[in-house]
């Protein structure tokens, strides 16, 4: 069956593709369900370029501040960590989505991936312009008032991450529940994936490194030391140097404690939730 | 909730400032389903203009000079520009309120909040006026034109809400967050444009500030010299 931008041509139904993203923003979700149970080449592409248009405009905003030139290497960046985490997590999600019971081919996969990444990349580009003018007012680095400038800018700009990541996730899990084979399904494909691109996301950032960019730290594309370390392995060894003299019994009673909690909780749900035939119709 | 009706008579700035007054239902209507949207918001720009424009003189009359045309310039461009910047956040968070909103007929209602605004400033002209002739205190006069400015932007908002209500809107949470950034920006656009009730050797500003950090620096030191100076900072009392 041809979908509605087939009937515009090429061009014509690309743009059509582009404009009706927006749509899917609203509670009921616009064409969503459609998009996610028919993906075409028209599409994809549409939630591509919403995706490299949207971030590479917030991108050049989160930079901008330390420099131009910086904000110009951001706005490479993250629409490339956002096109490297859907890479790198593709098959896996594909092979969870159906795993868990979704229905859902991997073309349709990545199509829904895609479109989670163009809601959370229409918020954060529709931002941009206010981030811009913010960074473009603000103390500049070296500045006076420089300093607390810098920390006003990361904090926005990480409640501007924030709101955008939770609202996107919130709009698009009803339509992946509704165009799930089971709600239930649905939602268990939504916390796989989400759980996956957090994962990989958060180390890829890490490689990607410098975003905001440090006053005091040179302006570069990539540090000199991307690749020579992982995410969770800075983050072990920031809360081992603020532990540092805490005993290794106690991280021993710490890892025993919480393996208890994660037990008791998966007991707790097992209990709660269980998978019946109801649990998996849909609402 | 009034009908939505097109605007009666012919359009212009009259018929529109009096449909933004007593029935916005009916600009409402020209800009989403109307044949005259066009004109409509032309005739929105004209009153927009003039009300900037007037508020603008009203507070360039403080220190005079320069600030005659400068502080009319600064106020209308910086508002347009702040409207613009915050235009495709408005469409994003609109759409996440649930309302299904035509990108030029939301940008019409923006024009249209703005205009309202405006209205309402121009109305307060005299009044800003008055103390500008009465008073020597920035500080002062600083507060007095934020209050004025706050207070007309939220009654132009309520322009916006109701627009956007007639369109479909269903939750208002993702909007009031919008109009809380509008008016930080817009607060922002004032430091960044400064200096607009006071002087300065530059038109522009060389040294980049927060409003906050800025208007704290501002009247303290307006503070200091109400104190130190006496009769001339007085006036505003006597």
């Amino acid at each position: 069956m041809k979908s509605p931008e087939d009937e515009c041509g090429r061009v014509g139904g690309l743009v059509a593709a582009v404009l009706a993203l927006p749509g899917m923003l609203r509670p009921g979700g616009g064409e969503a369900g459609k998009w996610i149970e028919g993906p075409t080449w028209k599409r994809v592409v549409a939630c591509l370029v919403v995706v490299v248009m949207g971030a590479a405009a917030f991108g050049y905003s989160l930079g901008l501040w330390r420099a131009g030139l910086m904000g110009g290497y951001v706005a490479v960046k993250l629409p490339m960590l956002v096109m490297l985490t859907v890479v790198t997590n593709g098959l896996l999600n594909g092979l969870l989505a159906q795993l868990l019971g979704s229905g859902f081919g991997f073309r349709q996969t990545v199509q829904a991936q895609l479109m989670s990444f163009a809601l959370f990349a229409l918020i954060t580009g529709a931002l941009s312009p206010v981030t811009a003018a913010m960074a473009w007012c603000a103390p500049g680095p070296g500045e006076q008032g420089g300093q607390q400038a810098y920390q006003i800018i990361l904090l926005t700009q990480t409640l501007v991450i924030a709101y955008a990541g939770v609202t996107s996730c919130r709009r698009f899990l009803p339509l992946l529940e509704r165009a799930a084979e089971t709600a239930a399904a649905g939602r268990r494909v939504f916390f796989a994936w989400l759980a996956g691109n957090l994962f990989v996301g958060a180390q890829l950032s890490w490689n990607l490194r410098p975003f905001f960019g440090q006053p005091g730290r040179p302006v570069e594309f990539l540090r000199a030391d991307w690749n020579r370390s992982s995410f969770y392995e800075a983050i072990w060894r920031n809360v081992a140097s603020l532990a540092g003299g805490v005993d290794a019994g106690v991280w021993w009673a710490l890892v025993g404690f919480g393996g208890l909690v994660l037990a008791s909780l998966r007991n707790a749900r097992v209990t709660s939730f269980p998978l019946t035939e109801t649990d998996n119709e849909k609402p | 909730m009034e009908p939505l009706e097109p605007v009666p008579g012919p359009i212009g700035p009259g018929s529109v400032v009096e449909a933004l007054l007593k029935k916005p239902g009916q600009v409402v209507y020209e800009l989403s389903a109307g044949k005259s949207a066009g004109r409509v918001v032309a005739a929105i720009l004209v009153v927009a203009l003039a009300g900037l424009v007037a508020f603008g003189l009203a507070a360039g009359s403080f220190s005079g000079g320069v600030q005659w045309w400068a502080a009319p310039v600064k106020i209308t461009v910086g508002t347009l520009f702040a409207a613009l910047i915050c235009l495709p956040s408005l469409y994003i968070f609109v759409s996440l309120s649930g309302a299904n909103i035509r990108f030029g007929a939301l940008a019409g209602l923006l024009a249209g909040t703005v205009a309202l605004s405006a209205l309402l400033l121009a109305g307060l002209t005299p009044v800003v006026w008055v103390f500008s002739q009465s008073t020597e205190s920035l500080g002062f006069m600083g507060t007095l034109m934020v209050l004025a400015w706050l207070t007309a932007l939220l009654a132009g908002l309520g322009f916006l809400r109701k627009g956007a209500r007639w369109m479909g809107l269903t939750r208002g949470f993702h909007l009031h967050l919008w109009t809380l950034m509008f008016l930080v920006v817009t607060l922002q656009m004032s430091c960044a444009l400064r200096p607009i009730l006071g002087t300065s050797v530059d038109l522009l500003p060389k040294e980049k500030r927060f409003f906050l950090g800025h208007w704290a620096k501002v009247l303290g030191e307006s503070a200091q010299s109400d104190t130190e100076g006496g009769e001339r900072s007085t006036r505003g009392v006597e």
